[in-house]
């Protein structure tokens, strides 16, 4: 019997001229090879002549036609499904946005016992009690967090070392939990701690109170303890005690990670993701280093170059897909943030790659003085003497006061990709984000200059990595698409 | 394999019968309604029916009774059964044992798949509507599940909402399946409609082939399908409907399986789940079986991966109609025994499989268009 | 070795490229070049400075001119895709017709 055919395949092909471009930016990513986004960050790997024939009408590749139709970069003059598609996906990214303010910082004190080669915080001897946040300031501080409207709220102590007044710390959680009865929202607890002063004391109200762990393990033992420095030169050692402590009381899951590049940490990648391997520690935040505070002040403390940094998350990267395949399921917590907003439609809601900024509606910091700031860094700058993104004190100010302040709107509206000289045409936008309290620190405006921008250069060296590691690695790809659900 | 057909032995009949859709019973039970009392060959007839039913001999019968063939021994209480007017032929429309039951709503159809295993005819055949709403009446009190099929289902809009008003007013928690090709709920009124019936429990199976018109258009031979698919599955999403999509896996969706997962992932997350199908090669795959036909076990990859996308996007995913010898093992645990009993069954070589009761077998309508490497699966020490 | 300072200077044809594409392309290139456009009768005369000694005079004018070719690539396609990046975000910011389905998808 013949086939019974009414509509000949030739029929639904698009035949030249028979399409129409929608909306799409593109970055060229080797000689011969682009990458083409849409509005969403959907994006499609095309060779140039590919493109010129797509934009001239003149393709045949029906292939790659279909591919394009697909992912919303053509369409045939006349259609609405494409567009009223992209407009669902572009709501749902934007969903969260009302949602403020997620994280909620407290600065319990700012005193410390180590003094950090690159650390933000004016460095103050365990003794001084004056630097320390009163329960007053933290009640008040409370009711303002309350104020916003997000659903989730997470309390982040740090400090200084946030240990150093624990019991403030158990006030507040003792506190919010009790104020929560009247909002609902979804609370979540973690102490950014350097674990030296961990107790069975801490570690069974952590226990209780469903508390999370946060630390710094910036590699092996001589790399973090050059870089942190302790009386008794031991922070290695009271780190890794604390997160095998952590992980035995609590589980595995209850401490996570976090290294902080130095000049010393180039070239020894590899060596730091398997200390975190070795310590079971299944997420690694392989992180730039920020220009404030000692940082800064430090003649040749931190500042390297952005491509030397690249090279460093390069093999850092290459050597946690090499676990992966061995096995060791370990996430790149930068990457994996990156696949969410490549691959997905939701929000990772990392502050430091939003649009607008995540300065005050993503997470506010509320000092041990009461002082409110847009961000930690915000913060680290105002020790410094420059307190452009104080936003106003718990005592003083209301949330209003805060939230519409000069002070905050300012530097958000001038944090939009959408609306930034050379944001506006790059490839990646929808993967990135703003950083105004970077840039007013580096380059005197909230805006900065993208091509002179370390943010932007260290940004989009990260997203072509990852953008060729997918186009000609499947497994990476796999890897990517499980990181993007992280 | 159950046969649901049977001409019947009409030499008792002394006229029309008073009703062509009846439940059959066991003697002793029930007597109101459109009942048929099952007999047993040399089992006493308790007098009071409308109808009679046996394989034996129909002599001393107090009322209407039909001989019916031997294929439907397998007759039992609950069956819902059709019999014209003139007793002629006695069907099986709902089987009370079954795991799946299916109500044929139509035989027209707006599309007119390369693959489709009922094609369309185009003839009134609205009765099938009236006769689909007696069937619902006489559903046994513990039936849970129905599907609706065709044909296009939603063809007929007002045939179809008044169906489903039915339903609910007469078995308000059945869990009903509707598999249409979703073009109609493009119109956001009919859509409203469906929605306001207020069935707990329904859901639409709507067939998608590639991520773009042209070639899902060609799969479904209808211009402008896909446009019209999409937009009734966002109708239908936007006033909470559940929808489940259909992909049944045939030549031309198997080099695109991944991308249409990465479409559905990003485009329709909200969908309740997604069945990846095997092809029945009946109907007009069988003329057109070198355009459709792939078999199974050279497949797999791309299956596979179209299993990892979804799955890794939290979207529910099953395969339906696979037999597990030729499915790789990694993804038996999506695996549905999914073919109805009346047309399933399994070869020879079958006896000697392992996981024979866990597979759903293979589609008696394919005929011998199977894959080529059916085997039964070894037992295995660890298992 | 001769430090002197290298002016390199590239003329556009104004009936092929806008202004607006050079100056993107400058701005793009800020780290490498400072630029200076003049505007003639039918062409734009530009002059680069580059800022360090490492990239030759021919890598320059060719990532030059290679940045103005994207930028009008860049603009073309902008200006074909503006009605549609227009609808776009006027349905997204619409109070109606769309799935509210947010729920679902988390």
């Amino acid at each position: 019997m013949s086939s019974m055919i009414k509509l000949e395949r030739s029929a639904t092909m698009l035949a030249p001229h028979d399409w129409q471009l929608l909306p799409m930016r593109f970055h060229r990513l080797d000689p011969d090879s682009m990458v083409l986004t849409n509005l969403v960050g959907e994006h499609e790997f095309v060779t140039s002549g590919e493109l010129h024939d797509v934009m001239d009408g003149t393709c045949r590749d029906q292939e790659l036609l279909a591919r394009l139709r697909a992912a919303h970069l053509i369409q045939v003059p006349g259609e609405t499904l494409p567009a009223e598609l992209l407009a669902i996906k572009l709501r749902t990214r934007m969903r969260r946005l009302p949602d403020s303010t997620g994280l909620h910082i407290f600065v319990v004190s700012l005193r410390c016992e180590h003094t950090c080669r690159y650390c933000q915080v004016s460095r103050q001897s365990s003794a001084k009690q004056e630097f320390d946040m009163t329960e007053e300031t933290a009640g008040r501080s409370l009711e303002l967090a309350f104020r916003s409207p997000s659903p989730h709220m997470k309390i982040e102590f740090q400090g200084g070392e946030p240990l150093l007044n624990f019991p403030l710390i158990r006030w507040i959680t003792a506190e919010a939990k009790r104020m929560n009865s009247g909002y609902g929202k979804d609370l979540a607890f973690v102490i950014a701690t350097n674990l030296a002063l961990l107790d069975d004391e801490i570690l069974d109200f952590c226990a209780a109170e469903d508390v999370h762990i946060s630390t710094s393990l910036d590699g092996p033992r001589d790399l973090h303890n050059g870089n942190r420095r302790r009386p008794g030169q031991d922070s290695w050692q009271q780190a890794v005690a604390g997160i095998e402590r952590v992980q035995a009381r609590l589980g595995p899951d209850r401490v996570s990670a976090l290294m902080t590049t130095t000049e010393a940490s180039l070239g020894r990648a590899a060596e730091v993701i398997d200390t975190y391997a070795d310590l079971g520690l299944r997420a690694v935040f392989l992180r730039p280093i920020s220009p404030y505070g000692f940082a800064l002040r430090r003649r040749g403390g931190a500042n390297y170059d952005v491509d030397r940094w690249l090279e460093f998350y390069t093999t850092g990267l290459d050597r946690i897909v090499e676990l992966n395949r061995r096995g060791l399921p370990m996430v790149e917590v930068y990457a994996s943030i990156i696949a969410t907003k490549m691959l997905t439609n939701s929000d990772p809601g990392y502050v430091d790659l939003t649009s607008p900024a995540g300065i005050g509606i993503g997470a506010l910091v509320y000092n041990y003085d009461g002082d409110i700031y847009a961000s930690d860094e915000g913060r680290m700058l105002a020790e410094m003497g420059d307190h452009t993104f104080r936003l106003g004190n718990v005592h003083d100010s209301s949330y209003a006061d805060v939230m519409l302040s000069e002070a905050l709107l300012n530097p958000l509206s001038q944090s939009l990709t959408l609306s930034a000289p050379m944001c506006t045409t790059c490839a990646f936008e929808p993967y990135c984000g703003a950083d105004p309290v970077f840039h007013h620190a580096t380059a005197g405006d909230f805006t900065g200059h993208k091509a002179l921008s370390a943010f932007c250069r260290r940004n989009m060296g990260v997203f072509t990595l990852l953008l060729r590691r997918m186009r000609d690695d499947p497994y990476f790809r796999d890897l990517m698409r499980r990181w993007a659900q992280c | 394999m159950l046969k649901l057909t049977s001409r019947a032995d009409t030499s008792l009949l002394s006229g029309p019968l008073a009703d062509d859709v009846w439940r059959v019973c066991l003697p002793g039970h029930e007597t109101d309604g459109p009942v048929a009392c099952l007999l047993q060959p040399g089992q006493a007839p308790p007098p009071g029916y409308g109808l009679y039913l046996t394989v034996g001999s129909v002599a001393g019968i107090p009322g209407p009774a039909l001989k019916v063939g031997r294929e439907l021994e397998h007759l039992g209480a609950g069956d819902i059964i059709h019999v014209p007017g003139d007793g002629r032929r006695v069907t099986v429309l709902w089987k009370h044992s079954a795991r799946h039951n299916a109500l044929l709503l139509t035989e027209q159809c707006d599309n007119y798949c390369l693959m489709c295993s009922q094609p369309p005819k185009d003839r009134d055949d609205s009765w099938l509507f009236d006769r689909a709403k007696k069937v619902v009446s006489l559903l046994p009190a513990d039936a849970r599940a129905l599907s609706f099929t065709g044909g296009e289902p939603t063809l007929n809009a007002d045939a179809f909402i008044s169906l489903l008003e039915h339903c609910e007013r007469v078995r308000p928690g059945l869990s009903v399946h509707v598999l249409s090709n979703g073009r109609r709920f493009a119109d956001p009124r009919f859509t409203r409609r469906y929605a306001t019936v207020g069935l707990a429990d329904i859901m639409v199976g709507i067939p998608v082939y590639a991520p773009e018109p042209g070639l899902h258009d060609f799969i479904v031979q209808a211009s402008g399908a896909f446009d019209e698919t999409v937009h009734g599955i966002l109708n239908l999403a936007s006033l909470g409907q559940a929808v489940e999509i259909r992909v049944v896996i045939q030549r031309h969706t198997v080099p695109v399986l991944a991308r249409l997962a990465e479409f559905i992932a990003r485009n329709l997350p909200f969908v309740t789940q997604v069945a990846l199908m095997g092809l029945e090669m009946t109907g007009l795959a069988r003329p057109n079986s070198t355009l459709v036909w792939s078999d199974p076990a050279d497949y797999q990859p791309e299956l596979a991966e179209a299993v990892d996308i979804l799955t890794t996007a939290g979207i529910a995913t099953r395969i339906y109609n696979h037999q597990l010898c030729v499915l790789d093992r990694r993804l038996w645990p999506y695996a549905v025994r999914s073919i109805s009993d009346w047309k399933n069954d399994y070869l020879d070589i079958c006896r000697s499989c392992a996981v024979r009761d866990a597979c759903g077998g293979v589609f008696t309508t394919s005929g011998n268009r199977l894959s080529q490497h059916l085997r039964p699966v070894p037992v295995q020490a660890d298992q | 070795m001769n430090q002197a300072k290298r002016e390199l200077t590239l003329t556009f044809d104004r009936a092929a490229v806008d202004l607006d594409a050079l100056q993107r392309s400058a701005y793009a290139m800020a780290a490498d070049v400072t630029v200076d456009i003049r505007v003639l009768s039918t062409e734009y005369v530009c002059t680069l400075f580059p800022r360090g000694h490492e990239a030759s005079a021919d890598e320059i004018q060719h990532r030059f001119r290679s940045e103005v070719n994207d930028q009008i690539l860049r603009a073309r396609i902008a200006k074909e895709t503006e009605p549609l990046r227009n609808l776009v975000f006027a349905l997204a910011f619409s109070q109606t017709g769309l799935v509210e389905a947010e729920g679902e998808a988390g």
